[in-house]
């Protein structure tokens, strides 16, 4: 694909982006026949339909990331200025928005607070989720080491700032 | 760019694009803080009567389970330690 064809692929993306939301699967489904009309047909033909699909997705999903990094340090801390102290706790600039089935940046979910609601109810609940399946990973640890005195696993805490949110 | 995406699919998602450039890591004493609201908070926005009537319910159910005693003994060790971080407030 030459740069041109790139460029216009991450256009499309973008506006279909703007209808359906930034999903990406939803996104490549609605583009990649219309983009790819041949590599679609053969993909189709051998049997590799799922794989291109995968692949078109991955790269539909950078392209969002990227238009997220279009926001610059300086536009990104001049937005959140008003509670600088707060935001610069937060690990990710972006927080998935569960009603929107986006990820929405800072700046925005400070200027709607609606969504700022729903981004922290989702994080609390896949917190919650992870604890439980963790719990259930606990039992079977139990039953696999045949252990039956450990009550309380280490919680490996070390490293706070590893990983993103 | 079809075989760049298809080759981008078969590795991990790239990591830094979703960082807060703002971001300042806590101190350990932050973290630890942080740790002991956040799972009160999780824990007093979840427990509403109809929650814990579930959970006891589940209670009942897993009492003859295998490692129910693991449980006691974790939900013992934990309000042990809640009991104190209540203390530090009337200290």
């Amino acid at each position: 694909m030459l740069d041109s064809q790139s460029a216009a692929f991450a256009e499309r993306v973008w506006e279909v982006a703007s209808q359906l939301g930034n999903n990406a699967p939803t996104i490549a489904d609605d583009i990649m026949g219309e983009a790819f009309p041949l590599t679609c047909s053969q993909a189709r033909a051998e049997g590799a339909m799922r794989m291109l699909r995968i692949g078109i997705i991955s790269e539909v999903k950078r392209i969002l990331r990227n238009r997220h990094d279009v926001l610059t340090q300086t536009d990104f801390a001049d937005r959140c200025d008003a509670f600088a102290p707060l935001v610069s706790d937060l690990r990710s600039k972006s927080y998935f928005v569960e009603s929107a089935e986006e990820y929405v940046v800072v700046p925005d979910l400070i200027a709607e607070p609606d969504l700022l609601d729903d981004a922290r109810r989702f994080m609390r609940r896949k917190g919650l989720e992870c604890l439980a399946e963790a719990d259930r990973l606990d039992a079977l640890y139990a039953a696999v080491t045949g252990e039956k005195t450990t009550a309380v696993a280490t919680i490996s805490n070390l490293k706070p700032d590893m990983g993103e949110f | 760019m079809v075989v760049d995406a298809a080759m981008r699919g078969m590795r991990p998602e790239r990591k830094p694009s979703r960082r807060n450039p703002l971001y300042v890591p806590p101190t350990p004493q932050q973290a630890a803080w942080q740790h002991v609201t956040g799972t009160f908070r999780a824990f007093a926005e979840w427990a509403s009567d109809d929650t814990l009537a579930l959970a006891r319910e589940g209670m009942t159910e897993a009492q003859d389970g295998q490692f129910h005693h693991l449980d006691v003994a974790a939900i013992a060790a934990g309000s042990e330690a809640f009991t104190k971080i209540k203390e530090w407030f009337d200290a």
